[in-house]
């Protein structure tokens, strides 16, 4: 219950102004607190005065939350490839296990995975455990999500991260109910707490406008996904020692409701902008699917890829593929030109680790221009042409 | 301005607006650049019951009136009028068989119509009849248990689209106005045929054709009402249909003053945005009250023309003259506060305005209408 | 088919800003919608019962407010629609959710299909979907850009992966999540929004589902907020001088040695 001190109270409204649902009304003087408050804690925040707080029930069933130790990355390997978010990962993992103290274990689930394993260990992993049989070349959600289960069930790891691949974000949240664990999806940010040792989970929220910081105090694993090219990988250590763990699933594990029928590989997302050094970003500043082509002539120019903001694929200029931001891909290349983009938070989000940024908007105030290390002030139009004029007389 | 619109008559709004915003108006330039005809966006009509709106309940309409229908055009309109024009003509092709038909005909006919799985068209302008209805060429004869047509109408909304249409021809020259009958004529009939698409300088969006009669055999009961009817049931047909011009005005000026407004907030010259100059205010002033005046008197036409079927000329002529000439001004102006911008393709007022030049010309130039008015005002003081 | 949709109201995320000067969140004019997503699920439950016949019951939990939203719901194809309302089920994340919604669905019977839309807007988690099929002990699959086709109880399905879609066969029942790509929403339809007036919505409350109070709300949510802040601005803001021309060769410049 979210409480209102009616001593503390001074009827200054920035909580009704603070709450997103609208849940808060100032009546005599008074916060008042509505029926469509979801307890989010936005309200707390903002209190200049301490006036409101949240009441939480106590749990009455305490887990044992010393019995679980360990830091586990699941890491996703498919069609022979082990995917680059889970070195990222074993990164972050190495660091949250040396700050508690405990073993980093790595979780490899495929076929045919080779010496992925010791590429792990070289990477951070202490222990790997290996699942290595057919039946886990495809992905089949009831399988993958029994194996992990039972595995954390036996080793009770403290702290499980996982990839915000598709993948990961279908299986794990599965996982994290069979173990009535609490899950934080898409951490761009992870930290240990001083005090209690608690995983301090950093998620954007709200389609990126506001970030949140989330903990799991009362249940073990605490469970998290992270998006590709958040974290960064350790190098290579070939001199790190470190455990093969072989495991055999248990045949009711692998018996599966789900049949796959056919894998396809598409083109057009082969294209993989997160791979790519150059992206060439457009944005509804370029008003048409006809303007839009004027992205595609400077990437062509340049060697570099495509991308688009959220309205550019909304309108069908582009696939979804290309999208960056929040519900789009997060990127990381070493130059992002941004056409036309007014740089609403949710699409910064998605690019904001990129080395350097070069905006060109109509509008002096484009908050794009905030993020970029080069702008341009100006149409577009007139821009662009010139742009790649020159770039194909300097090369 | 609040109208006081019924909670039905704002769902249909509400509907209306949804698919102008969501379909239409991402769409209309592309249509407008291709000339291609809204299939789609007539599909989502479809599906959201807008074809049922004026059909009679008992043949699975709405049972809704003229008003109803000026509601859901203006919206149209707002859009694209070559979007709404298609779908206007569809009723124009109908009420021939809503006013006249008999049982048998709206039962094969109106179910069809309402779930949008048919649609209609009117054949009544040939290449010497347009105002002057009485040059029409079109002739036909009863020969056995069928009909024979033979001639070419011109110019006709959704010809090659429609999967019905109303097709006036002369059954009995000597009888002058007597001597004309209204036909339903069904897409694949033996002897019809629709000529090329027109091309044409706005409402491109709309499909425009001949249609072509060469010995067109049809069954005796395709004939709509009594023979010798057919001028009387084809003024009522447009008496009723003309307000949906006039909304079609409405809508497509009030799409003009918002781009305009609009932009004249973003453009800044001499240091502030447009707007804030008095000559530009002023455009947008006379703009904002031609658009009011205008829904205005179209709303009060159309609920007249509800309540009062037999006295409908003269009102539905004055909202069509009125409102259609608001629109070419509104249009026009919406162009000059956006200078050089305007008349580039890029913006979408340039289009607006070649739209806009068809209302003042179809279903009757607004010179005829103006007569029409011109002779009830004459009858009113005899 | 029985299909039961699962669906959320939200604030239309675009809108929502916190305020980085005062640490508050800016809702002025911020509208409650039906998440995205779940107008695609929706969408995709009414196909298949127009394809297949059957019933589409569309489920959210919320405030009394998202009554609104399963009004929309109907005028857009929904057979019924129930709304699980509870002050005690505030504050629940994606666990608390999943097994309030399980035991709401319970409560309202046997079904074929259950269909989520891909995430919520507002969180953006997408784990509601699975947790609610692994409760329900249930098959699931995430992301489907496509449902092929529905023969012999079994449906046939596209899940979109990273690098293109697999193509799988499951046996109902089970739990499907949309993406956006699967369909385009329908607009309400007149004799909908007719419909959608004068429907009595059924409400479930914490006790009609025999929800267990530690496991809902906030109380029954393993993760906790414990600070919301506003992303970080990265510096910069710099542009270049001089007149146009002039600043398109000093960019040039700068980008020469990305060129590849």
């Amino acid at each position: 219950m979210l409480k209102v001190s009616e001593e503390l109270c001074i009827g200054c409204g920035i909580c009704e102004d603070s709450c997103p649902f609208g849940a808060i009304e100032i009546e005599d003087g008074l916060a008042v607190v509505g029926d469509n408050c979801t307890l989010c804690g936005a309200c707390v925040e903002s209190c200049e005065v301490g006036a409101l707080s949240l009441e939480v029930m106590e749990k009455t069933v305490q887990q044992d939350l010393s019995s679980w130790q360990g830091v586990w990355v699941y890491c996703e390997f498919r069609r022979g490839e082990l995917a680059p978010v889970a070195l990222e990962l074993l990164g972050a993992g190495r660091r949250l296990a040396d700050k508690r103290g405990v073993p980093l274990g790595a979780v490899l689930i495929g076929y045919q995975t080779g010496d992925t394993a010791a590429q792990l260990i070289g990477h951070g992993a202490d222990t790997v455990f290996v699942v290595d049989c057919e039946p886990m070349q495809v992905f089949r959600e009831d399988v993958y999500s029994r194996v992990l289960t039972s595995l954390i069930r036996s080793h009770k790891p403290e702290i499980v991260l996982a990839g915000a691949t598709a993948i990961g974000r279908s299986f794990i949240p599965g996982v994290a109910v069979k173990l009535n664990a609490g899950l934080t999806a898409d951490c761009t940010g992870l930290e240990i707490r001083e005090e209690d040792g608690a995983l301090l989970q950093t998620r954007p929220a709200f389609g990126g406008n506001i970030m949140a910081t989330i903990v799991c105090e009362d249940s073990r694993p605490q469970m998290a996904t992270v998006r590709p090219k958040v974290m960064k990988a350790l190098e290579f250590d070939k001199a790190r020692d470190g455990e093969i763990v072989p495991v055999e699933p248990e045949p009711d594990q692998i018996t599966s409701c789900i049949e796959v029928v056919e894998e396809v590989v598409s083109e057009e997302v082969s294209v993989n902008i997160q791979e790519a050094d150059v992206l060439i970003s457009g944005g509804r500043g370029l008003e048409s699917e006809k303007g839009f082509d004027l992205i595609r002539e400077l990437a062509n120019a340049m060697g570099a890829k495509v991308s688009a903001s959220r309205a550019v694929v909304d309108a069908g200029w582009i696939p979804y593929p290309h999208q960056v931001g929040q519900t789009g891909k997060t990127v990381a290349p070493k130059l992002y030109i941004a056409c036309g983009i007014s740089g609403a938070i949710q699409h910064v989000a998605g690019m904001q680790s990129a080395e350097t940024v070069v905006a060109i908007n109509r509008d002096e105030n484009a908050t794009i221009f905030d993020v970029a290390d080069y702008g341009i002030v100006g149409d577009l139009f007139e821009i662009l042409p010139k742009l790649i004029r020159k770039i194909e007389e300097r090369r | 301005m609040d109208y006081f619109l019924s909670e039905e008559q704002q769902m249909i709004v509400d509907i209306a607006r949804q698919i102008t915003d969501e379909r239409i108006i991402p769409n209309r330039a592309e249509l407008d650049e291709k000339h291609e005809f809204p299939r789609e966006i007539l599909n989502d009509m479809a599906k959201a019951d807008l074809f049922g709106v004026p059909i009679p309940e008992e043949y699975g309409g709405f049972g809704g009136g003229c008003f109803d229908i000026v509601l859901t055009v203006e919206q149209f309109g707002r859009g694209c009028i070559g979007v709404g024009t298609a779908f206007a003509a569809n009723f124009l092709g109908v009420y021939p068989i809503i006013l006249a038909g008999s049982k048998e005909m709206k039962e094969k006919y109106l179910p069809d119509v309402a779930a949008g799985k048919k649609f209609g068209a009117f054949g009544l302008t040939e290449a010497n009849a347009g105002s002057d209805a009485s040059g029409i060429k079109t002739t036909a004869v009863l020969d056995g248990d069928e009909w024979v047509l033979n001639g070419t109408k011109q110019w006709i909304t959704n010809g090659g689209e429609a999967q019905i249409y109303s097709v006036v021809a002369i059954t009995d020259r000597s009888r002058g106005p007597r001597g004309a009958s209204i036909f339903v004529v069904e897409e694949g009939d033996p002897g019809f045929s629709c000529g090329p698409k027109e091309k044409k300088m706005g409402i491109r969006a709309s499909s425009t054709t001949e249609l072509i009669f060469k010995d067109c055999r049809i069954p005796k009961d395709r004939l709509v009402g009594r023979q010798g009817t057919g001028f009387i049931t084809v003024m009522k047909t447009l008496d009723l249909s003309r307000p949906g011009i006039a909304a079609l005005g409405v809508g497509l000026a009030q799409g003009a003053l918002d781009q305009a407004a609009a932009y004249a907030k973003q453009r800044q010259q001499f240091g502030k945005p447009i707007i804030g100059f008095q000559a530009v205010q002023h455009m947008l002033a006379d703009m904002a009250i031609g658009i009011e005046s205008a829904r205005s008197l179209v709303y009060s036409s159309a609920k007249h023309i509800q309540a009062h079927p037999k006295d409908m000329s003269k009102v539905s002529a004055m909202c069509k003259a009125y409102a259609t000439d608001v629109a070419m001004k509104v249009t026009t102006d919406a162009v000059q506060v956006m200078g050089g911008y305007g008349y580039m393709c890029e913006y979408p007022v340039e289009k607006m305005m070649r739209d806009a030049k068809i209302l003042q010309i179809y279903e009757g130039t607004n010179q005829i209408q103006r007569n029409v008015i011109g002779q009830e005002i004459n009858k009113e003081y005899s | 088919m029985k299909i039961i949709v699962c669906i959320k109201q939200v604030p239309d995320t675009k809108d929502v800003r916190l305020d980085p000067e005062t640490n508050t969140l800016a809702r002025e004019g911020v509208e409650s919608i039906m998440n995205p997503y779940d107008q695609h699920a929706l969408e995709e439950a009414v196909r298949l019962k127009e394809q297949y016949g059957g019933e589409v019951v569309a489920v959210t939990m919320g405030p009394p407010q998202a009554e609104e939203m399963l009004r929309l719901a109907v005028s857009c194809g929904a057979d019924d629609v129930v709304l699980v309302s509870d002050r005690s089920f505030a504050g629940a994340d994606t666990w608390a959710t999943s097994y309030t919604l399980e035991k709401a669905l319970k409560k309202i019977g046997d079904f074929d299909l259950i269909l989520c839309g891909k995430q919520a807007i507002d969180g953006d988690t997408a784990q509601v979907g699975p947790g609610l099929a692994t409760r329900l002990d249930i098959p699931y699959i995430t992301c489907v850009q496509k449902i092929r086709e529905f023969t012999e109880n079994k449906l046939v399905l596209e899940r979109m992966m990273d690098d293109g879609f697999d193509v799988v066969r499951v046996e109902c029942p089970l739990l499907v999540t949309v993406v956006k790509d699967i369909n385009e929403p329908r607009v309400p339809s007149l004799k909908g929004k007719m419909r959608a007036k004068k429907i009595d919505i059924t409400k479930l409350s914490a006790d009609d589902i025999g929800a267990d109070p530690a496991c809902i709300g906030l109380p029954g949510s393993p993760t906790k907020v414990v600070k919301v802040f506003a992303p970080e601005p990265r510096g910069g803001r710099a542009v270049f001088e001089g007149n146009l021309d002039e600043q398109i060769d000093q960019l040039v410049d700068k980008l020469m040695p990305y060129l590849s």
